[in-house]
């Protein structure tokens, strides 16, 4: 009833830039308006871990970031989800998918990630494509690993299943950076038949 | 003013704030009263507003030819409700850039992402000035048009 509906506040835009971030200056502190910690970190400290983590570990480090970039997505979705079911009182799963997609988007920007695009029409296949402007994870020249491992790490929590993400595609101006996200083997699969051999994704799209 | 006065802190860091600066929060605080009753009218006129939005929106030619089911109904009536208050607080505050960022950008990644022509944002305002006073109705214009051309993607007169 619409007298109802007049006390009842409309959810909207819970991750939006200007209400998400809360600073206390007084403890030091930033927060999400749910009270979750947040930390701001400057660029470099993405440069540094990329570059220590070559030097050390050589080409290991492809691994290794994958692995963490997979752990990082699982818990942001999580952290994610969880805020988001609090604030519009409905679990997940019972939100409609343009809503959460949107909201997705926003969390990206509020925590200087990036514009995250998902393409759906190759979901038949079982692949996502996954395109990130202006990423705050990978740069120009690096650290697809990591960002392959955190949207992994998000699809795979989303949804349940044992999902792995794979550079697709890249472009410096404008910044870009496109990810297959699908099963595992498959994903894997492609990466041994085509991306490892200098393919993108277009050329990959008729092999899905 | 929410962003003017952010804008006005800004430039005014470390010293006082400028003429100009205080003419413009000076000139804001002048409609106070107008806004704010224009504000109550909407409040208290809420549900005659969107339950003629909802009409005129299912009268349109569009819907008539496909006609919304109960879920699309309710769902429209949310998006309107939502819309509704979010340019009436707009119009209360005075500011656009507010409205933009804390609904409108979301609302139309949204629509886009739903392949929808919104065109909600136009009944609203046709209900408006069928429910409001002309002059309040006025003070709604400048953000229901806002919001219909980021929606809608067409520019209106």
């Amino acid at each position: 009833m619409l007298t109802d509906m007049r006390r009842e506040p409309v959810p909207a835009s819970f991750f939006n830039p200007r209400s998400y971030v809360k600073s206390n200056p007084a403890t030091g502190l930033l927060h999400s308006r749910q009270g979750n910690r947040l930390l701001a970190i400057p660029e470099i400290l993405m440069d540094s871990i990329f570059h220590t983590l070559a030097e050390e570990a050589g080409e290991a480090s492809q691994l290794a970031l994958y692995t963490f970039g997979f752990s990082w997505g699982k818990s942001f979705f999580q952290r994610v989800k969880k805020e988001t079911e609090v604030y519009f009182a409905t679990p997940l799963s019972q939100m409609i998918a343009a809503d959460f997609f949107a909201t997705m988007q926003q969390a990206w920007a509020v925590h200087g990630l990036g514009k995250p695009i998902v393409d759906f029409s190759f979901c038949k296949k079982g692949i996502l494509i996954v395109t990130i402007e202006n990423s705050g994870i990978s740069t120009a020249q690096t650290g697809f690993d990591l960002e392959a491992g955190f949207l992994g790490g998000w699809f795979a929590a989303q949804t349940h299943q044992d999902l792995r993400g794979c550079l697709g595609d890249r472009s410096k101006f404008p910044r870009r950076a496109q990810y297959l996200i699908g099963g595992s083997s498959h994903i894997l699969d492609l990466q041994e038949k085509h991306l490892n051999k200098g393919k993108t994704t277009p050329s990959i799209i008729p092999h899905l | 003013m929410l962003t003017l006065l952010e804008n006005v802190l800004d430039r005014a860091d470390g010293t006082y704030v400028s003429a100009q600066d205080l003419r413009l929060i000076e000139q804001s605080l002048s409609s106070w009263h107008d806004r704010r009753d224009a504000y109550t009218a909407i409040q208290v006129n809420e549900g005659a507003i969107i339950r003629r939005a909802l009409e005129l929106m299912q009268d349109s030619d569009r819907f008539a030819a496909k006609p919304l089911n109960n879920l699309g109904v309710d769902r429209c009536q949310r998006d309107m409700l939502l819309g509704l208050r979010s340019c009436a607080l707009a119009m209360l505050l005075e500011d656009q850039d507010l409205l933009k960022d804390r609904i409108l950008y979301w609302q139309q990644n949204i629509f886009q992402a739903m392949n929808l022509n919104y065109q909600g944002y136009k009944f609203m305002w046709q209900a408006m000035r069928s429910v409001l006073t002309e002059k309040q109705a006025e003070l709604m214009k400048p953000y229901l048009r806002t919001a219909h051309e980021l929606m809608s993607g067409e520019t209106v007169a």
